[in-house]
């Protein structure tokens, strides 16, 4: 059943057992205060039939008491009958009004006067009293005030009702809404939030509600990066492949002097695509690593002057084939406590990155600067471009995994890359302890530095 | 006279291949590497059908698409988009912004051919 259901259901069940309670309790008090009336107007009947009688025995005039009670008889028709007794001198004269016996509410008193100053001289009287007959006025006001009573309670559970269904609803409102959003969720509409201020349960709720719910959106948005540059990189890598060992195959087949010097290219381009793939199988399992925590360097006394040397060689070439000049500027070094291979990879990833982003004509250069911090020796090695740099926003999202700022779907041409090398850059420096940051002015250039602790 | 074909796409490896698939065929091969330099080359010289990739630095294979649809001297030309997308969504969005067809990377040779001339003869009627 439905909680907004349940509800009001409860709220009327607990009106309804405090209104039959106290309708109880109201008939009860009505009850006693009938009773104890029924009781006055009993005794008021008794008390004149004795003053009556006194005052006729007083006067010795048994027409008098006669005549009265019949006029009593007349007066009260809860007085149903009357036998009188007069004795006088052992002697009794018996007189009766009215038909003796009757129904089961009919009681009989009896009243018996003397007069003090006549001693043997008394008037009995009998005489019977029909109960419901004296009861029947307050019983009428009972009903009256019974019908009052429902109207009242008729009236109070309709507005219980119309206020429980209100309360209910506004109760149950921030889960409906919830609710929704929760199915929307669960078929793929991402993002939803709820706007509702509370300081109550349901406000944290729906706080943590709609922080979960832009977590997951954030997920989701990783999860399609991932897979749209996990499809590109992949799909188009290894197409290349497959299309240029087809045209090989033919060109083999007709064996004309230059479709085999055409296929000789392809063999080179072939290989490129083939270290793109597995640098990038590298890159994922490295990410891979990382998010499990295993990602670990093992630090030795390193030279670092040979490592950027050569990264400066690996990259002549093509910095070369681009019309970008690239320098090794790092000055004499004392050695850095690192992990060769790591650092290697930190710095081909960042003349990589550097490389991409800077036209033809333009520099990249690699600097190395020695400072203290509390008594420790670091080396800042720093690698900058003349390229074309980023905005603001684009740099906040650097080091997130595969994401890439507009810079590259606007300016890159050909292989993109997949957004995992920073990431990865920063989890290896991490794990040396040291500091990456990112320096860039729009149309400028772009300088990324590094800190490692020297060996001494 | 050859059929003439104008090939728009960032990736070196895939302007080599396409032309060479293309000029297999005895088409005249064009290339270009990205939609605004693409674009340039087609008021210059028209070209009978282009193929244009969806991903580009500065004009994307979408932005070409519609700009070549809203060029009067131009919108006749049939477009084939180049995309390693695989949606059908994506795909039906390619039909929708002005392309007439598209070819998935990576493709085989004789499927590339069969989408260019098949575009071609809508084309000529």
């Amino acid at each position: 059943m439905r909680i907004r259901t349940r509800l009001v259901l409860l709220t009327g069940a607990l009106q309804l057992f405090s209104l039959a309670l106290f309708g109880g309790g109201v008939v009860a008090v009505l009850k006693n205060s009938e009773n104890l009336k029924t009781a006055d107007s009993e005794e008021v009947l008794r008390h004149t039939i004795a003053r009556t009688a006194l005052d006729a025995l007083i006067q010795r005039d048994q027409v008098q008491l006669l005549s009265y009670i019949n006029f009593l008889k007349g007066q009260y028709p809860a007085l149903t009958y009357a036998r009188i007794f007069w004795k006088k001198e052992g002697k009794t004269v018996h007189h009766e009004i009215g038909a003796t016996g009757g129904g089961p509410s009919i009681t009989e008193r009896q009243v018996v006067v003397s007069d003090p100053s006549q001693p043997g001289q008394t008037v009995e009287v009998v005489f019977g009293v029909d109960r419901d007959v004296l009861r029947l006025p307050f019983a009428q006001s009972r009903v009256h005030s019974l019908k009052i009573l429902g109207v009242v309670a008729v009236l109070v559970m309709l507005l219980g009702l119309v206020g429980s269904v209100v309360f209910a609803r506004a109760l149950t409102a921030p889960l409906f809404a919830l609710g929704r959003l929760a199915q929307e969720i669960g078929f793929g509409k991402l993002g939803g939030r709820l706007d509702w201020e509370s300081n109550d349960e349901f406000g944290a709720l729906v706080h943590s509600f709609n922080a979960m719910s832009a977590r997951l959106e954030e997920f989701d948005t990783v999860k399609r990066n991932f897979v749209a540059s996990v499809t590109h990189e992949l799909r188009s890598p290894l197409g290349a492949v497959e299309s240029f060992l087809q045209l090989i195959r033919d060109k083999m087949a007709a064996s004309t002097p230059e479709g085999l010097a055409q296929s000789k290219e392809y063999l080179e381009r072939i290989g490129t695509n083939v270290r793109r793939l597995s640098g990038f199988i590298n890159d994922l399992l490295d990410v891979a690593k990382i998010e499990k925590g295993k990602m670990e360097c093992v630090l030795h006394p390193l030279k670092l002057t040979s490592v950027v040397q050569d990264v400066c060689l690996f990259f002549e070439a093509k910095a070369g084939n681009q019309g970008v000049s690239i320098e090794n500027r790092l000055g004499p070094i004392p050695e850095v406590m690192a992990d060769s291979d790591r650092v290697r990879q930190v710095l081909v990833n960042l003349v990589s990155n550097a490389l991409k982003f800077t036209p033809k004509g333009g520099h990249v250069w690699i600097l190395g600067e020695q400072f203290r911090d509390g008594g420790e020796r670091w080396i800042e090695i720093s690698v900058s471009d003349s390229g074309r740099g980023m905005a603001e926003a684009d740099r906040r999202a650097l080091f997130q995994p595969f994401v890439q700022g507009r810079n590259v779907a606007d300016g890159v041409a050909g292989n993109k890359g997949t957004g995992l090398g920073l990431f990865i850059v920063k989890s290896i420096i991490d794990q040396h302890a040291g500091k990456l940051s990112v320096k860039s002015t729009p149309g400028q250039g772009t300088t990324v530095s590094f800190t490692l602790r020297t060996a001494a | 006279m050859g059929t003439k074909v104008l090939v728009i796409d960032d990736e070196e490896d895939y302007r080599i291949i396409i032309s060479d698939v293309l000029r297999g065929e005895g088409m005249d091969v064009s290339l270009a590497c990205d939609g605004e330099q693409g674009l340039a080359l087609l008021k210059e010289h028209p070209v009978d059908i282009v193929l244009v990739d969806w991903m580009m630095p500065k004009m994307d294979g979408e932005k070409f698409c519609r700009a070549v649809r809203t060029d009067n001297a131009l919108k006749n030309i049939p477009i084939l988009m180049l995309t390693v997308k695989q949606t059908s969504d994506e795909e039906l969005e390619a039909l929708h912004f002005g392309a007439d067809d598209f070819v998935v990377k990576p493709f085989k040779a004789p499927e590339l051919l069969a989408r260019v001339r098949a575009a071609l003869r809508r084309n000529h009627g």
